[in-house]
């Protein structure tokens, strides 16, 4: 990744939704004092251990094929972005009884828009040369599918489990998360295009 | 007769432990998931850029 581009997605989508959703703390929650970490100091760092996490992950996870540039794909990148937001915390806090559940699921929210935002910005790129559904994707959210009767909404199950396993597990499963924002993106490209999720099933190995 | 005594070699030595990591390092390596990038991260926010789009919140 070029300099340029971090700069681009940590300036243009993680420090303005950081500040947007630290904003939207504010009102709900006015009695937890949160600071946020998202100072040109913190993108140094931020910038480091993302560097950390992608070279671990090719290390220990990616096929060694010496004969090809290993580059990670985009799904990969905007997971390892989510893994290092969770690590991070852009938003620190202390524990009292009044942390409210927007609080406390606040950095979970962060990791799991920007990979979002990612994502979109993929989409976008994918549909570079249709002017119709590059001004229709600019100006629509995501499609997220619907949760079983019961079950909090797609996006809220999602940023609660990153919170949970934070605590639970301690450890980032980039992959499952990158393949899950991969079910994201081809759930949308299915409704974009029109077509029948039958069109999307792998050929046989038989 | 000379496989056992070299299997306790081994074992006394040590290397059959080291020997065990490293086939289980080579099993490992052919296993690990291949990964290619269709699109460039570079390009995709070069072009985001040019389109002036504002990122979504998902609730």
């Amino acid at each position: 990744m070029l300099d340029i581009t971090f700069d681009e997605l940590w300036d243009g989508i993680v420090v303005p939704m950081s500040n947007d959703l630290h904003n939207r703390m504010m009102e709900v929650d006015k009695y937890t004092d949160v600071s946020v970490c998202n100072l040109p100091q913190d993108k140094v760092n931020f910038k480091k251990l993302y560097e950390s996490t992608k070279d671990t992950l090719k290390q220990l996870y990616h096929y060694n094929n010496s004969e090809k540039i290993r580059k990670i794909d985009i799904h990969k990148v905007a997971a390892c972005f989510a893994s290092v937001l969770m690590e991070y915390k852009v938003f620190r806090y202390e524990i009292n009884e009044h942390t409210s559940d927007e609080v406390f699921l606040s950095n979970a929210r962060l990791a799991y828009n920007v990979s979002l935002a990612i994502i979109k910005e993929n989409i976008l790129y994918k549909y570079k040369d249709d002017k119709d559904l590059l001004q229709f994707i600019s100006t629509h959210k995501l499609y997220m599918p619907k949760t079983t009767e019961g079950h909090d909404r797609f996006s809220l199950g999602r940023t609660k489990t990153l919170m949970l396993n934070s605590i639970f597990l301690g450890k980032f499963d980039i992959l499952s998360y990158s393949d899950m924002l991969y079910w994201i993106e081809l759930f949308n490209i299915m409704i974009l295009e029109n077509k029948k999720a039958s069109e999307y099933i792998e050929d046989s190995e038989e | 007769m000379e496989n056992v005594l070299k299997n306790i070699f081994d074992k006394v030595s040590g290397r059959e432990e080291e020997r065990k990591i490293d086939l289980l390092a080579s099993i490992v390596d052919r296993n690990k998931i291949k990964n290619a990038g269709v699109s460039s991260i570079d390009d995709v926010v070069e072009f985001a850029k040019t389109q002036k789009m504002k990122y979504d919140i998902y609730f």
